[in-house]
Order: C-alpha cells, then sequence, then structure tokens
C-alpha cells in the first residue's frame, strides 16, 4: 500500500505553486523589461553576442561622428584649394595678356598690383583655419604654415582619420602640396645637430641618461655635432642603453638593454643647457624603448638627394632656367647631395645664384641681375623644378612673386615665360582637388555603409536580447492558469480529513 | 484458573490500548516535526497458562514501542542532503556573481571599455582640444573606476563566503557536542534493553543538520552510539569524544581562512582542501576557485589595458612636449599563497622589469616534498617545467617573463602560490596622477605637433587588437608590431565577454544542478514520508481501534464484574 501523510501532499503542492511562482517571475521580468536576456545565467552564450553587438553599434556611431569631420574639413579644404586654382588661372591669364605686344609697362605696373594682392590671397590660404586650427599645415595645428615671405614652416605629415576599421584617410592636405614647397629630408648620421628642429638646432650643453637598472651617464652636446656623434655619445655614456635613428628616419630611437635588475624608469634630464627636452628626449620612462620627437631636420648642401621626402628621395630630370634673355637645360647627372644640384644651376651660364630658401627646405633661384628676372621650369613631363621649390607647380606663391617683379621690371620674356609656370600650378591644384574630391566620396561610401551596418547590427542586437513578446505573455498566461488550478486542488485537498467525519 | 484470571486479562489489555492511545497521540502531536519518526506499539500476546489439556492465555503485554525508520533511506538522504545544500549554496552565491558582472543591461565594463576608447578617437580626431583631454581623462577614470568596483565586489564577495565559512565552524562544533551527548544519553537508556526512539530522531536530526554545512557520514555502534565523520575519513564525534575545527585567517590573502582540525592530542591540521561538500564545500569552491578565476580574469583584462595604453602614452607626447608620462598607474606583481598550504613559504615582493613587454598570464608554483616545485601556466593550461627549490633561501622567479617576485619559507608538498604580473591591477586599477591632473600631459601625439593626434589613434585602436591571449615571446609583446594583430586571440572586448558569459554558464549549471537536487530530495522526501511519516487519517483510525479496544476490554472487566455479582447473588 502506497502512504500518502499530510506532509507529502502539504509538500508537493508547496513545490509544484513554488515552480509555477518561478516561471511566472521569469516570464514576467522578460515582459516588464522587453529583454530576453536580463542577466548572464538567462542565455550565456547571447551574453557575448549582446557585447559584441554593442560595442559594434559604439564603434559605429563613433566611424560615424569621425567621418562627419572628417568630410567637413575635406569640403573646406576643397573650396580653398579651388580659390587657390581661382588665382592661379587669373594670373596665367594676366600674364598672357602682359606678354602679349597690346601691354604697355604702364598696364604691367596697374597688373603688378593685382598679382600683389593675389599673393596675398594665396598667402591667407595657406594659413586657413577651422575653429582654432590651422588646416594646410599638417599636424601642426597650432602654427601658421606659411611665412609672411611666402615659405612653408608647416608639418610634413598631413591630419589623419580612422573613418573605419583599418581605414585611415588624409582629412587635410598641406599647403606644401600646392602653394610653397617643402623637400623634407630625414635624419642622416651626417645630418649636424644644428640643421634640426626646421634648422633652429640643439642648443650645446649637456643631459643625463640613467638606465632602468640605475646606471647613469652624461652625453655632451657640442656645436658641430651630427647625429652620428649624438648616437655615439649617448651609446658610451655609461647607461646601458642603445641609441639608433628611428625606422621613420624623423627622430632617435632610444632603447633600454636592462631585461633582469630593474630598479626604476629609465630617466632622461637636461644638465646644462635644454637640448634633451629640445629633443623631446627628456622624462621619466618606464617603458624600454621610445622615440624622440620628430626632428625636423632642414635642408642643408650636404643633404643627400636620396633623403628627400622623408627618405623616398627623388629622381632628378633636367630642368631649364631662364634669365632675361639667357636660357640653359641643367643636368643634375651625377648629383647626391643638394649642394650638387645648387651647384649645377649656379654653374648653368644664365647668371643666376641657386640658394636654400629662408626657411631650409626648398631652393629658391635668384637673378644676380637686377634688371631681370630668373626663374625654372621643368622640361617634359619631369617635376624637379616643382619639387626643389624653383619653379611651376606648386610653388604657386614663388611664381606669383616672380611675376609680380617681372611685371614691375617689365621683364617681358619672364612674363611669357612664366605662363607655363602658372598652368601647372592650375593643373597641381585641379589634380588636388580631385584627390579631396575622391577622399570625399570614400567618406560618403563608408559613411553609407556604417548607416547600414548599424541597421543590421541593431536588428542583430535586437534578435539576441529582446523577449518574444508575444511568447512571453502566452507563457505568462499559460502558468497562471497552473497556478489558480493548483491552488484550488491544493484548498480541496488539504481541508478534508478523517477529523471531519468523526463525532 | 479462577474468575479474576479474565479480569486480569482485560485489566492487561486496558493497559495495552492505552498505551496505543498514547503513542498514536505522540504521533499526532509530531505530524509537523519533519525529524520525527512514526512509532508504533507492538502488542504481543502473555504466556499462557496450562490448564491441563489445554492452555488459556493471561492477556497483552506490550513488546516494544519501535519506530518506523528506514536506515538505508536515511544515508540516502544524508547523501543528497549534502548534495542539495552544497548546489543551493553555490547557486546563491553564482546568482550573486552574475549580478555583479551583469553585463546585458548595458552599463557595464564592457561599455566603459567601449567609451573609454573613443574618448580617444575622439581626442585623435581633435589632439589639442582641452574638452577632449578632459574627456580622455574622464572616460579612463570611470573605465578605471567601473573595474574596480567590479573587482571590490569580486573580493567582497571573497570576504563574506570567508565570513561564512568561519561563522559555520562553532556551529559544527556545537552539533558534534551534541551528538557525543546524545549518544552518552542513548547508550545509558539502552543499557536496559529500552530503545531511545526521541532521542534518536533528534540524534538524526542533527547528523542531517551537519550535513547541510560538510559532507558527513556515520555508523552506529553495537553500544548504540554513533561516529560521525567528514567524507576525508577526519571524525567529528566518536562515540562521547568531539574533534573540534577552527580557522586562521591566512597571511599572504587576508580574504581567506584556512581550515583546521584538532587531533585527539590537539595538533592541528590543515584541512581546508579536503572538504568537498555541504554548503561549506560550495562556499570554498566558490571563495578559492570560482570567484578568485574572475578576479584573475578581470586582473589579466585590466592588466592588458594598462600595459598595453601605458606603452604608447609612454611614447607619446603631451602638448606642453612633456613625455613618458603614464596614463594608468603601473603593475606591481604579486600573488596568493592557497589557503590549504601547510608549510611556511610566504610570497616576498615583486617588480615589474620590462612593463612593455611583461607576461600577464597567471602562474601557480605547485612544490612537492623534495623541494621541487612546477611552474604550471593557468592562462594556458601548460606546465612549464620543474624546477629546484632549497627550503629558507628566496628565489626570485620569472626574470625573463618581464618581471620578478621571490618566495622563501619551507613550503611542504603540496602547497601552492598563484603568481602573476597582473595581480590585484583590477581592484588597484587608476589612472596617473600626473597625467590626470594636467591635460596637457595627456600624450595624443607621437611629435610635440598639436595636430598630431597618431598616440590617440594607437590607443583607440587597441579596442580591435588581439591583445590577449597570444603566446607570448621574449622577444616582444605580441601586438606592439601592428595593432590589428593576428597574433593574440581576443579583443579585450572578446576576453571579457568571455569571462562573463563563463560566469553566466556557471549560475545556469549551478542553478540547474540545484534543481536536480531538489528533484531527488523531493523524491527521496516522499519515500521517507511512506514510512516513516505521519499519516493523520491513518492515526485516527489507529485512535479509534484502540478506543474502541479500550471500551471493550472495560466491557470484560463489567462482564467479569456482573459474573461475580451472579456468583454472589446464590444464596
Amino acid at each position: 500500500m502506497f502512504r500518502i501523510t499530510n506532509q507529502m501532499m502539504y509538500n508537493n503542492s508547496l513545490i509544484n505553486m513554488y515552480r509555477q511562482n518561478e516561471g511566472m517571475f521569469n516570464a514576467s521580468e522578460q515582459i516588464s523589461s522587453g529583454k530576453r536576456v536580463n542577466k548572464p545565467s538567462d542565455d550565456p552564450l547571447a551574453i557575448g553576442e549582446i557585447m559584441q553587438y554593442q560595442t559594434r553599434l559604439d564603434r559605429n556611431d563613433r566611424y560615424t561622428i569621425i567621418a562627419q569631420k572628417a568630410r567637413g574639413y575635406l569640403g573646406t579644404s576643397e573650396s580653398l584649394v579651388a580659390s587657390a586654382t581661382d588665382a592661379a588661372s587669373r594670373a596665367l591669364e594676366l600674364s598672357m595678356s602682359q606678354a602679349s605686344a597690346n601691354a604697355t609697362p604702364q598696364t604691367r605696373l596697374t597688373t603688378a598690383a593685382e598679382i600683389d594682392n593675389l599673393i596675398a590671397q594665396a598667402i591667407q590660404i595657406g594659413n586657413s583655419k577651422i575653429g582654432s586650427d590651422f588646416i594646410f599645415g599638417g599636424r601642426r595645428t597650432n602654427d601658421a604654415p606659411v611665412t609672411a615671405a611666402g615659405y612653408y614652416t608647416g608639418d610634413h605629415t598631413s591630419l589623419q582619420s580612422d573613418i573605419s576599421e583599418g581605414a585611415t584617410i588624409g582629412s587635410s592636405v598641406l599647403a606644401s602640396e600646392f602653394l610653397t614647397a617643402d623637400l623634407n629630408p630625414r635624419l642622416n648620421g651626417a645630418t649636424l645637430l644644428s640643421s634640426l628642429r626646421g634648422g633652429a638646432g640643439v642648443t650645446a650643453g649637456t643631459f643625463t641618461i640613467t638606465d632602468r637598472a640605475g646606471a647613469a651617464g652624461t652625453v655632451n652636446v657640442t656645436a658641430g655635432m651630427t647625429v652620428a656623434g649624438l648616437i655615439a655619445g649617448i651609446n658610451a655614456s655609461g647607461a646601458n642603453v642603445t641609441a639608433s635613428i628611428a625606422a621613420d628616419g624623423m627622430g632617435i630611437q632610444i632603447k633600454d638593454n636592462n631585461t633582469s635588475t630593474v630598479t626604476g624608469p629609465l630617466v632622461i634630464a637636461n644638465g646644462s643647457g635644454a637640448a634633451a627636452s629640445e629633443m623631446g628626449l627628456a622624462g621619466s620612462r618606464s617603458v624600454t624603448s621610445f622615440k624622440s620627437d620628430d626632428l625636423n631636420p632642414a635642408l642643408t648642401a650636404s643633404t643627400l638627394i636620396s633623403d628627400l621626402s622623408g627618405g623616398t628621395g627623388m629622381t632628378l630630370s633636367n630642368i631649364s632656367v631662364v634669365n632675361g634673355s639667357a636660357s640653359a637645360t641643367v643636368s643634375f647627372a651625377g648629383a647626391s647631395t643638394i649642394g650638387d644640384v645648387i651647384n649645377a644651376i649656379n654653374a648653368s651660364g644664365t647668371n643666376v645664384t641657386a640658394a636654400l630658401n629662408p626657411t631650409s627646405n626648398a631652393l629658391t633661384v635668384t637673378s644676380n641681375n637686377a634688371a631681370t628676372v630668373a626663374f625654372a621650369n621643368d622640361i617634359g613631363s619631369g617635376k624637379t623644378a616643382e619639387r626643389l621649390g624653383v619653379g611651376g607647380g606648386r610653388n604657386l606663391i614663388a611664381s606669383l612673386q616672380k611675376l609680380s617683379a617681372a611685371l614691375k621690371g617689365n621683364d617681358v620674356k619672364a612674363i611669357a615665360g612664366l605662363m607655363e609656370n602658372f598652368s601647372s600650378a592650375v593643373n597641381t591644384s585641379t589634380a588636388l582637388r580631385g584627390e579631396i574630391g575622391a577622399r570625399m566620396n570614400r567618406v560618403d561610401t563608408t559613411s553609407t555603409q556604417l548607416e547600414q551596418s548599424k541597421a543590421d547590427t541593431t536588428t542583430l542586437l535586437s534578435n539576441a536580447q529582446d523577449a518574444d513578446m508575444a511568447k512571453a505573455i502566452s507563457d505568462f498566461a499559460l502558468l497562471q492558469t497552473a497556478y489558480q488550478a493548483t491552488a484550488k486542488a491544493t484548498a480541496s485537498i488539504i481541508q478534508p480529513s478523517l477529523i471531519d467525519f468523526l463525532r | 484458573m479462577n474468575i479474576y484470571g479474565a479480569m486480569n486479562t482485560a485489566k492487561w489489555a486496558l493497559l495495552a490500548n492505552q498505551t496505543g492511545i498514547e503513542v498514536t497521540g505522540q504521533n499526532i502531536a509530531n505530524v509537523n516535526n519533519t525529524d520525527y519518526t512514526r512509532q508504533d506499539v507492538n502488542m504481543q500476546a502473555q504466556f499462557p497458562v496450562n490448564q491441563g489439556n489445554h492452555f488459556i492465555g493471561t492477556g497483552v503485554t506490550i513488546a516494544g514501542v519501535t519506530r518506523r525508520f528506514d536506515q538505508f533511506l536515511f544515508n540516502q538522504r544524508l547523501e543528497n542532503n549534502f548534495n542539495l545544500n552544497q548546489w543551493q549554496a553555490r547557486s546563491s552565491l553564482m546568482d550573486r556573481m552574475d549580478v555583479i558582472m551583469n553585463e546585458a543591461t548595458g552599463a557595464g565594463v564592457n561599455n566603459q571599455m567601449s567609451q573609454f576608447f573613443q574618448g580617444f578617437y575622439n581626442l585623435a580626431i581633435n589632439p589639442s582640444g582641452a574638452t577632449e583631454r578632459r574627456d580622455v581623462v574622464e572616460k579612463g577614470k570611470g573605465l578605471a573606476l567601473k573595474v574596480s568596483y567590479v573587482a571590490s565586489e569580486l573580493k567582497r564577495m571573497r570576504k563574506d563566503v570567508d565570513l561564512k565559512v568561519t561563522g559555520a565552524i562553532p556551529e559544527v562544533n556545537r552539533i558534534s557536542r551534541e551528538i557525543a551527548d546524545l549518544n552518552k544519553v542513548i547508550h545509558e537508556t539502552e543499557t536496559n534493553g529500552a530503545v531511545a526512539n526521541d532521542y534518536r530522531d533528534r540524534r538524526e536530526g542533527l547528523i542531517k543538520q551537519m550535513s547541510n554545512l560538510v559532507d558527513v557520514s556515520y555508523f552506529e555502534q553495537s553500544n548504540g552510539e554513533v561516529s560521525v565523520m567528514m567524507k576525508n575519513g577526519r571524525p567529528l564525534a566518536v562515540g562521547q569524544d568531539t574533534f573540534t575545527l577552527s580557522t586562521t585567517q591566512n597571511a599572504s590573502d587576508p580574504e581567506t581562512s584556512s581550515v583546521y582540525w584538532a587531533d585527539s592530542a590537539g595538533n592541528r591540521v590543515n584541512i581546508t582542501g579536503e572538504i568537498a561538500g555541504g554548503q561549506m564545500g560550495a562556499w570554498m569552491a566558490m571563495r578559492d576557485t570560482d570567484v578568485t578565476k574572475a578576479l584573475n580574469d578581470l586582473d589579466s583584462l585590466s592588466g592588458s589595458i594598462i600595459k598595453e595604453v601605458n606603452r604608447l602614452h609612454n611614447g607619446g607626447f603631451g602638448i606642453d612636449g612633456s613625455t613618458g608620462n603614464n596614463f594608468f598607474n603601473g603593475l606591481t606583481p604579486g600573488g596568493r599563497a592557497a589557503a590549504l598550504n601547510k608549510g611556511t613559504g610566504t610570497i616576498g615582493a615583486g617588480s615589474i622589469l620590462n612593463p612593455d613587454n611583461v607576461n600577464t598570464d597567471h602562474f601557480r608554483l605547485t612544490f612537492d616534498g623534495a623541494g621541487n616545485y612546477t611552474v604550471r601556466n593557468m592562462d594556458k593550461g601548460a606546465t612549464e617545467g620543474t624546477f629546484a627549490y632549497s627550503a629558507g633561501t628566496p628565489i626570485t622567479f620569472f626574470q625573463d617573463r618581464g618581471f620578478s617576485i621571490s618566495i622563501s619559507g619551507a613550503p611542504q608538498a603540496g602547497d601552492f602560490f598563484d603568481i602573476s604580473a597582473v595581480h590585484n591591477s583590477a581592484f588597484t586599477m587608476g589612472m596617473n596622477t600626473t597625467a590626470q591632473n594636467d591635460l596637457n600631459k595627456i600624450a595624443a601625439g607621437g611629435t610635440q605637433q598639436w595636430g598630431d593626434g597618431s598616440v590617440a589613434e594607437k590607443i583607440a585602436t587597441l579596442q580591435y587588437a588581439k591583445a590577449m591571449g597570444g603566446a607570448w615571446t621574449a622577444a616582444g609583446p605580441v601586438s606592439s608590431a601592428t595593432f590589428t594583430s593576428t597574433s593574440g586571440i581576443y579583443t579585450f572586448n572578446d576576453f571579457y565577454g568571455a569571462v562573463v558569459g563563463g560566469v553566466g554558464a556557471s549560475s545556469k549549471a549551478a542553478k540547474d544542478g540545484q534543481k536536480m537536487q531538489e528533484a531527488v530530495a523531493n523524491q527521496l522526501g516522499n519515500l521517507r514520508e511512506q514510512v516513516s511519516g505521519v499519516a493523520l487519517d491513518e492515526e485516527m483510525v489507529n485512535l479509534v481501534k484502540f478506543q474502541r479496544a479500550y471500551q471493550a476490554a472495560a466491557k470484560t472487566i463489567t462482564t467479569v464484574d456482573e459474573m461475580v455479582q451472579t456468583l454472589l447473588a446464590i444464596k
């Protein structure tokens, strides 16, 4: 016989009601929060997915904002470069008319005034700002990139924006790409410390290095020292570190060699003078290897051609140099340094002097005769004159300055010859606009993709996380019915007992 | 046999049925006492008297009052009880962990991490912006705060669980004492042949209470006394003697206490690793394994973030031209000596040798008796070799992993130490004060140019870098070369997702385990009720049965009385 005791009946009823209560609680939690997963144990697999989707959405929002900002910068840059194109076309037009036989010295003088205005306008374009940031100076947003004399002092890398995972675009262009050239040499062992920091140099003095094991040394920085000398000085200082020119060629890499006995950070401090902080070496670091600031070496006569453009170098093609009635084709065959290039131009027999510009980042060609204006042109498809800063293309400001001087000096040969430089300036800035347009296109495409991906991810997140309301509500109703039935059955099972019937 | 023989027989019947009513009354009174075992009255005919050619019975006697007790069922229920309590305790603690690490609401560590890296994206777009710099600092503080909040909640949970362990010890000792006392009473009561039913019920109730806390088994000796011992064989009560448990706080890990058992000579033995069942078993497992694992994982996460962000930030320049500043406070290696350690080994101070390429894995050093220790990488599950250790001589480990830490003292066989370069980094995670207090020192660029956001961008892209779980090489950090490196396995986000998912899965498993044990308990409870439970209807029937028998016996006396009167009326 199966004995059913009172305890069994109570317990069974209670357990069943607890179970149904729990089910109703879970269902009501889903209904009220609208979510199927309210804590990790609700669905341990889904929680990873949910986190991933939430992160993806956040990231998407971030990229959208970055893309908007990049588009703003590129849009502004595009219209400013367009103004430069207009200035170049106007100069081309004016040089054409003033080179003709109809022009007189008087009209040329009047035209020179207009060209002077164009020069001011070009410099103003170069120094345009968005908010408080200069936009054509690359990463150097805090200082005007074009000097009053029209030379470039900005950075050599444009602003970079990450518009989607792994996709970076330049969100600005440099004034050196369309207004005034920058040769941007890299560091070399023979680079003089005095030419670093855009020619500002490094102050002579001393600095100390204390490696992470506590060994200390002093490095002397002397006038006339080279980068190789500085590196040798650091390596021989007594601290257990190795210095070298960084892989990108723009700074000095210092590596602490200690691997087992480390007592503190790697400390570099100025001794006498401020050499260490000027080079961005000073500081207390806990890392084992770091790079100095971008040392931005200035151009010198000994700068190697192969070190130009941040180390990519350039191929020198023939250029033509014109000064008054004299003209010559200059070949740079065998030239390996900037000095060789300068000498080749000076030896052209056109009575010109080639020299470094005042900001030491490009060359200038001037006439030795005050009555004539000297200038250079590229021959054929070469870009040598343009990149060296002596003629055409990206040297719009210099070309305008030469035109102004030629108009004032009534140098018809130069006025006619400069036409070619302006037409190449129009080409250069138009091409740059084309590139900006292409980048804007890329940003727009990416923005569309981001929108699409946002919609997709939102759907996925909802699938992983949201409750199926219809199911949750019907589950709840079902459990409610079961609960009521149990309660009723319990009430009627517990009540009767033999006691009620024994009198 | 004379006429009063029948009267005497009826008297016995009155007494026996009265006892029957008393026992039924006792059964009814204990209907809601879950430890109570239903009692039966065993009646037996008295020896008859020889009447020459036949025997006449002399009435009924009470042979005994016995318990309807099933020893086998009780043993099963005991086993089920400590399993049930273990799963219940585990499930409720897992629930708490589930809540601490809840990411489903979108306001957890993952969200803060996302915000933090977004802050650096904003800075990369506008590297000189004061607002962006302030924002990066706030997001950095926010992330550090959230991570250390979760870590502190987990640490508090560890401490709370430890308090439960230490709080349960006096309870175990009290129950042992009571069992020993009852052993004495039962022994004395049963010497004269009676069965101490209610004392036995009480003693079984105590054994069951004990099984709530620890995994116990017991056996009865011939004198009625029981020996109660834990599953590891350590006795708690033997006859009238008890063996007490005690706890001592673990010096190297103040959130845990070691449990000691004292033998009859009073020597204390560390039995921390031996308790596997009951609530204590669940608590110890949570304290020493589950919560510790979650803390270690959180340390791996925060340690890797600190390492990677600092490495990049150190190499960048603030807009004041300063460089070499940490963004977060650096790491300090450390570890925990296991609560079950029997030796005197302690962990000494450690230092980071190579902050940008330190191994962030967790290592376990397990000692054998002969002065050797085995190093095991707990994150990769790989044994890295066995090395000699001379007791008492501090040895510095792990110089080749970019950090150092020493162990001194005399560890014993089976002792282990969990050490890591990222130990406690989640709890102590915080922003470097230099960077926090001077916004100009936030390094956004790789150069001193104001518009250079390259370092901020590199830090931001760490969010998608597979910077965790990769093989560590002495040559360089896995993720340093490129930030979309495939040499790692997880992004920070993936890793934390796996940690949270793991906790969720454990919590679900604990709930399932609890449900299963509850079903078994319910089943066994019903079986017990079938055998030992009190059914009121049945007792009412018995009551009526004994009442009627009593009435009939009284009627017999009346009848005999009438017969005597009839006899007396003969004149």
